[in-house]
């Protein structure tokens, strides 16, 4: 199942394994993503990411990470 | 006990035929297309238990894995019939009656105004190994039965002749024939099914070509669909879905979790790469990109449908 976020997608189960920390510093780095935003910018959308994503795992039943 | 020995069937009761002209029948119309199949492809009687049966069973046809698929083809602008004349021979030198010894080989040469690319696109299929369905303008697809599967005719023959430059007095055009293999498969078992409007509206795939390059975990992945479209332009977002990609290490197959994103400034996707497969990887270990299959694609959440990669396309973990 993916969760498509300003043309980036991601993989709600897989995702959802991560910690909001592991989250953020895996995909920080992606220049499709960090496009036209200031690093403060870019943590604060995949803060935001990580909370959808882990808002729809949690309604569609897969356990996400502990915080 | 019955004895058929030395009885000739001169009409007798064991003769089927009979001269009441059908309620309904169908006359052939000009042609309008046909569909290739892939060798042992064919229509089940459950494919052909209702038009809507035949329409969905026909489109899913055309998406199927290579090896189970139709191609279908719509775009002729020329049709005739180059069947041979039947051979005869003169009974004896005490009449002058001819008859018919062998009947002539079914062959069809059409034209199509699509392009060059096309036309190689149809090279393809020489030596395809396909059978053929006809298609007339009064969508009646005509073919052959064998066994209790409708299924395309047996080719001898799929030629693609020399793309001809035009003049001011005629136009461009690309031609290109077919030659039957079977004169029964298309007389004697020849069978046709009465499609309508949907069934002429089904497509062929196009070819994605994928390039690729990694930096630290993230790849690069260009898509250029036939010939020359950025698939981006299309479908930048469904493009950004998982599923619609297979990245996994060469050796093992072991499956890499990808997070897709798209790239405005390169009008490329940019693949987050992560898992165990990626993450406990060694430098220079060996990983492949590539679409997922054309059915896959049709099938996400946000459609990609009509498109299959070339190929999977290599890179090396930095």
């Amino acid at each position: 199942m993916s969760l498509i976020i300003d043309n980036a997608g991601f993989d709600v189960a897989a995702m959802a394994q991560l910690t909001k920390k592991q989250f953020v510093e895996l995909h920080q780095d992606n220049p499709a993503i960090k496009y036209g935003k200031s690093d403060a910018e870019l943590k604060k959308w995949l803060e935001d990411a990580y909370a959808a994503i882990v808002e729809k795992a949690k309604a569609s039943g897969a356990v996400p990470a502990a915080q | 006990m019955a004895d058929i020995l030395s009885i000739p069937n001169c009409g007798s009761a064991s003769g089927t035929q009979n001269i009441g002209t059908p309620i309904c029948d169908i006359i052939r119309g000009i042609p309008l297309g046909f569909i290739l199949l892939d060798a042992g492809v064919g229509f089940s009687s459950s494919d052909r238990a209702s038009l809507s049966a035949f329409n969905t069973a026909l489109r899913t046809k055309t998406r199927a894995l290579r090896g189970s698929r139709a191609y279908p083809f719509f775009k002729l602008t020329n049709f005739e019939d180059k069947s041979k004349e039947p051979t005869r021979a003169t009974a004896g030198n005490l009449t002058n009656t001819d008859i018919i010894t062998q009947d002539g080989v079914p062959a069809f040469a059409f034209q199509h105004r699509l392009g060059d690319v096309m036309h190689q696109q149809l090279m393809k299929f020489a030596n395809a190994g396909c059978t053929i369905l006809l298609v007339d303008k009064n969508y009646v697809v005509y073919g052959t039965i064998s066994g209790t599967t409708f299924t395309g005719f047996s080719l001898s023959e799929f030629f693609v002749g020399l793309p001809k430059f035009g003049s001011p007095s005629a136009l461009s055009f690309y031609p290109f024939e077919v030659t039957l293999a079977s004169e029964t498969e298309y007389k004697e078992s020849g069978r046709f099914i009465q499609g309508d409007s949907t069934t002429v509206t089904v497509t062929g795939i196009r070819d994605v070509v994928l390039d690729a390059s990694i930096a630290v975990s993230v790849l690069s992945v260009g898509l250029t669909a036939l010939q020359g479209k950025n698939l981006t332009d299309l479908y930048a977002t469904e493009l950004a879905q998982a599923g619609a990609y297979i990245v996994k290490k060469t050796s093992g197959g072991a499956s890499v979790t990808v997070s897709p994103a798209f790239n405005s400034s390169t009008g490329k996707m940019d693949l987050t790469l992560s898992g165990a497969a990626w993450t406990g990887a060694t430098t220079g270990d060996a990983f492949t990109v590539n679409l997922a299959a054309s059915s896959v694609l049709a099938g996400l959440a946000s459609p990609i449908d009509g498109y299959e990669s070339t190929g999977a396309v290599t890179f090396l973990k930095p």
